[in-house]
């Protein structure tokens, strides 16, 4: 009887477990596709490349105030790269923010670009490539989804 | 019953269901990194195994090591299903799943991580094989209980 007691008490936690693993994957899968969505659609970002014309430097910057309306507080990583045709860094930098669930936060990242890499200071010009890596991670960042894009290459002759 | 429900879910329809995707589709799904032919394929493996293991079960009483032998079988089955959910068709990722196509000097790469619920799905099989030795283990004292009582009930 006892015996008996035992396993059922086990079958109804594995239940339990199981519907509660399910309700996480699917609460954080929307999460993440929800934040998707809202951090790339118009007004939450706004991207600035500007030259300095006294130093020759070219500035990146990114700006932004993605929402949040899942059910999970998210955090989103920004980070933006130049690296040379071998892949090395010329240039790197990147940013994390927390949006709680329902909410709203804001970030800034910027990336100075050296005028050395930039031949007569046009950027199309250059050789190398341009790397965004943007993550979104919820469920205490366990859960997570990340996007690499990389332009570039050898300069158009 | 069920198994035939599972080879007409897991089997059947996907693989008709290919036929019926226009080959565009296809070859655009195929150039994004992303082979749907072979994702269908597998899952129409699946169902059918799934059925075998259902069937099988059908021929052995519960207390017989055979059963056991099937139930855990078809339990770390269902895992490797859970595994190639998360992992979009690659079990081996273990729920990490990555997507990357490349043209016109533009490469992108998307990753999934979802290991979390891979782990978390590993955890949840070794608690049913648990509770599947358990259940064979109860049933086969049942037996032994009932079995010495036998010769004095025909001796009545």
């Amino acid at each position: 009887m006892k015996n008996m007691n035992r396993i059922k008490v086990l079958r109804l936690g594995i239940i339990g477990f199981e519907v509660l693993t399910i309700a996480l994957c699917l609460l954080s899968i929307y999460t993440l596709f929800n934040a998707l969505s809202t951090a790339i659609s118009g007004g939450t970002m706004n991207l600035n490349l500007n030259k300095d014309e006294s130093t020759g430097e070219w500035r990146f910057v990114l700006n932004g105030n993605p929402k949040n309306t899942g059910f999970l507080g998210v955090t989103l990583f920004f980070e933006v790269a130049v690296l040379d045709l071998s892949g090395q860094d010329i240039a790197r930098n990147s940013t994390s923010v927390y949006v709680p669930a329902g909410g709203a936060n804001q970030f800034s990242l910027s990336l100075t670009v050296p005028p050395d890499v930039v031949p007569g200071g046009n950027l199309e010009e250059a050789e190398g490539y341009f790397e965004l890596r943007f993550a979104v991670r919820t469920l205490g960042d366990l859960v997570g989804f990340t996007n690499i894009l990389r332009i570039g290459g050898e300069a158009a002759s | 019953m069920y198994a035939v429900l599972i080879l007409v879910i897991f089997t059947i329809l996907p693989l008709y269901g290919q036929r019926v995707i226009p080959q565009e589709y296809l070859r655009a799904f195929s150039s994004q990194g992303f082979d749907l032919v072979d994702l269908v394929n597998k899952i129409a493996f699946i169902g059918l195994v799934m059925s075998i293991l259902i069937l099988l079960k059908g021929f052995f009483e519960k207390t017989s090591v055979t059963y056991l032998a099937l139930s855990i079988v078809s339990t770390v089955f269902w895992l490797l299903i859970v595994f190639f959910a998360l992992g979009v068709g690659k079990m081996e990722n273990l729920g990490l799943t990555v997507i990357s196509s490349e043209a016109g000097g533009v490469s992108n790469a998307i990753i999934f991580d979802l290991r979390l619920f891979a782990y978390l799905a590993t955890v949840i099989t070794g608690l049913k094989i648990v509770h599947s030795i358990l259940k064979f283990r109860q049933a086969k004292s049942k037996v032994t209980q009932v079995q010495p009582s036998q010769p004095l009930d025909t001796a009545d």
